[in-house]
């Protein structure tokens, strides 16, 4: 098959190669450009809908029962030439037994004035098992306005596993929002990397719903906020069912003045036997760790760099 | 050989007005192994700590530190390091996302012969279990400790000061780190060893006794350790016969 080749996608790959992704045009899937589509190959196992809508695209996109993909499937939701009002809608069908990983990369190109909305629901069937990375390139002179939103729905047995990664050169306002239903025996973790810069306004909110026996949740986030950012983490957690467990862990870590953070944590048990836990840590980066790295001879600036780097992995 | 580390009559005395340190006198040799005994609450931590300028305690209320000819007060701890002045902290921190690898590199960065994978194994990790392992929590406490010395060993700094860096290690014969010390001396780094181990004692070339901020004995090792278990054992914190002896001493 000849690879389409539109300059669109070279700059989408040169961006993912900016926040180490290693990736080439052949390894793709899927590559949009808000609403046009500029490649689309079929994947063996996974059926797909695609339809273009004024402001984006629909999509939709069933696995079958028992079919496990064995090599990690790329798509590109960019906006490389197309910025405005932006709707992307996505449904993940995954059947029982089947196990899939996904990238999904946002490609956000210099100057685009942006208001994007990512609607994402991912059903997961019973002993299914899904991961989803969802990695951002967000151009510096772009202006953003970012609203992402994923909810999860896991059957019997089911594991899903989620990374957001907004790490690279500003993340504009952004405003993530992550709702679980937990099914029993389910595993679902989610973890949120992000990076707030000057004028950047972060939310990420994380809700986990423990519905099944035993189901297991959760949600880690890691924010490091720069000079002049606000940065927002709220994590609720809901034991509902029988010796259901779920854990909040968030670090929001501060480099730099005039940052502001919010923390808020909302446990709330209708079980007796779910435990719910919560651990959250506001404010510049642990002295010990800098004063580790700073007895190796690295400086104040180059053991920051390093914390914050390994954070944000 | 001469004193590549001098310390003169240090004092060290906290915000609220608590003396920690009473005037502190200290020689190590360049290319001894130096083991500084004391009990729980003598100070020796935060004798370690001015000593390498860390935990906040980078200027003495009084005194001199002299590392290499140079007084080194007020010196930030990277600046130290980069003289070749580490420390290895009681408790060193974790870090999410960091590598062993990384963290040995980072370590060895001014040190290009360092041979990061010898230097774990001779602190009895093998690297194909560890080199991609993280420094985070996942570690065990004696895993996070050996780690510490595998970078120390990588660094090969001019001076070592080892704040309890063998507890927790449940080394199967502790004659393991002892002759571990030893080939970092041998390979040119000065050790000042803190430890409650006898026989980590044992094996130091001159060691020194600290009660109540200030150094009651220097000299020969399997002295100090006896005056130690002597006298010092007795009375956990504080030995008033050994006190009064140093308050005679120094009138
Ligand atoms: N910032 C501080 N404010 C008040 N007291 C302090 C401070 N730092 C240390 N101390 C006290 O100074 C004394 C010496 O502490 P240090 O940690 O140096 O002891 P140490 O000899 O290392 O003990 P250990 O064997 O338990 O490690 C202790 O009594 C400790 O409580
Ligand atoms: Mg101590």
């Amino acid at each position: 098959m000849k690879l389409n080749l539109d300059s669109r996608i070279l700059q989408g790959i040169d961006f993912l190669h900016k926040v180490g992704v290693n990736i080439q045009p052949q390894d793709l899937a899927f590559f949009v450009d808000k609403n046009e589509i500029l490649h689309k190959k079929p994947v063996q196992g996974i059926k797909s809908e695609v339809i273009p809508t004024e402001f984006g695209i629909k999509m939709r996109t069933v696995i079958e029962p028992g079919v496990k993909i064995d090599y990690p499937v790329a798509l590109c939701f960019g906006n490389i030439s197309h910025g405005g009002e932006h709707i992307n809608e996505q449904e993940l069908i995954v059947g029982e037994g089947a196990e899939v990983k996904i990238y999904t990369f946002a490609l956000i190109g210099p100057g685009q004035t942006l208001h994007r909305k990512d609607l994402v629901t991912v059903r997961i069937g019973k002993n299914a098992k899904v991961e989803l990375y969802d990695i951002h390139y967000h151009d510096r002179s772009a202006d953003i306005n970012f609203y992402a939103e994923l909810n999860a729905y896991l059957d019997e047995g089911a594991y899903f596993y989620n990374l957001l990664k907004v790490t690279d050169q500003k993340s504009g306002k952004f405003r993530t929002k992550f709702y679980g239903e937990v099914g029993p025996r389910a595993v679902a973790v989610v973890e949120a990397k992000m990076k707030a810069t000057e004028g950047d306004d972060v939310v990420v909110e994380d809700i986990m719903k423990l519905v099944g026996e035993e189901a297991r949740g959760l949600s880690k986030s890691r924010i490091i906020a720069l000079d002049g950012a606000k940065a927002e983490f709220i994590g609720e957690a809901y034991g509902e069912a029988p010796n259901s467990r779920c854990h909040i862990d968030c670090a929001e870590v501060v480099k730099g003045e005039n940052v502001v953070l919010k923390n808020i944590p909302v446990l709330v048990s209708t079980n007796e036997t779910a435990k719910l836990t919560h651990e959250a840590s506001i404010g510049k980066i642990d002295k010990k760790q800098l004063e580790t790295l700073m007895a190796k001879g690295l400086t104040e600036d180059e053991a920051t760099e390093v914390v914050v780097q390994g954070m944000l992995r | 050989m001469g004193a590549l580390l001098e310390v003169r009559n240090l004092k060290y005395r906290t915000e609220e007005g608590k003396e920690i340190l009473k005037g502190v006198n200290l020689d190590v040799k360049e290319g001894e192994i130096h083991v500084l005994l004391g009990p729980n609450g003598a100070g020796k931590s935060t004798l370690a700590n001015l000593i390498a300028g860390a935990g906040g305690y980078e200027e003495p209320t009084e005194g001199e530190i002299i590392f290499d000819g140079k007084v080194i007060n007020g010196k930030p701890l990277y600046e130290r390091a980069k003289m070749g002045l580490t420390i290895a902290f009681q408790e060193p921190a974790r870090f999410e996302g960091i590598t062993v690898e990384e963290y040995l590199k980072l370590s060895a960065r001014n040190n290009p012969d360092a041979d990061i994978e010898s230097c774990l194994r001779k602190v009895g990790l093998d690297p194909c279990h560890y080199l991609y392992r993280f420094v985070d929590d996942s570690l065990s406490g004696g895993e996070r400790k050996r780690i510490e010395l595998a970078s120390i060993m990588c660094m090969k700094p001019k001076l070592a000061v080892l704040d309890e860096i063998d507890s927790g290690i449940d080394f199967v014969s502790i004659d393991e780190i002892g002759n571990l010390f030893k080939t970092m001396r041998d390979e040119g780094t000065t050790l000042l060893v803190i430890t409650h181990r006898e026989n980590i004692a044992n094996i130091a070339d001159r060691a020194s006794l600290l009660c109540d901020g200030q150094i009651v004995e220097t000299g020969d090792p399997r002295k100090i350790i006896k005056k130690f278990e002597k006298e010092c054992l007795v009375c956990e914190v504080q030995n008033p016969s050994l006190v009064k002896e140093v308050k005679v001493q120094n009138n």
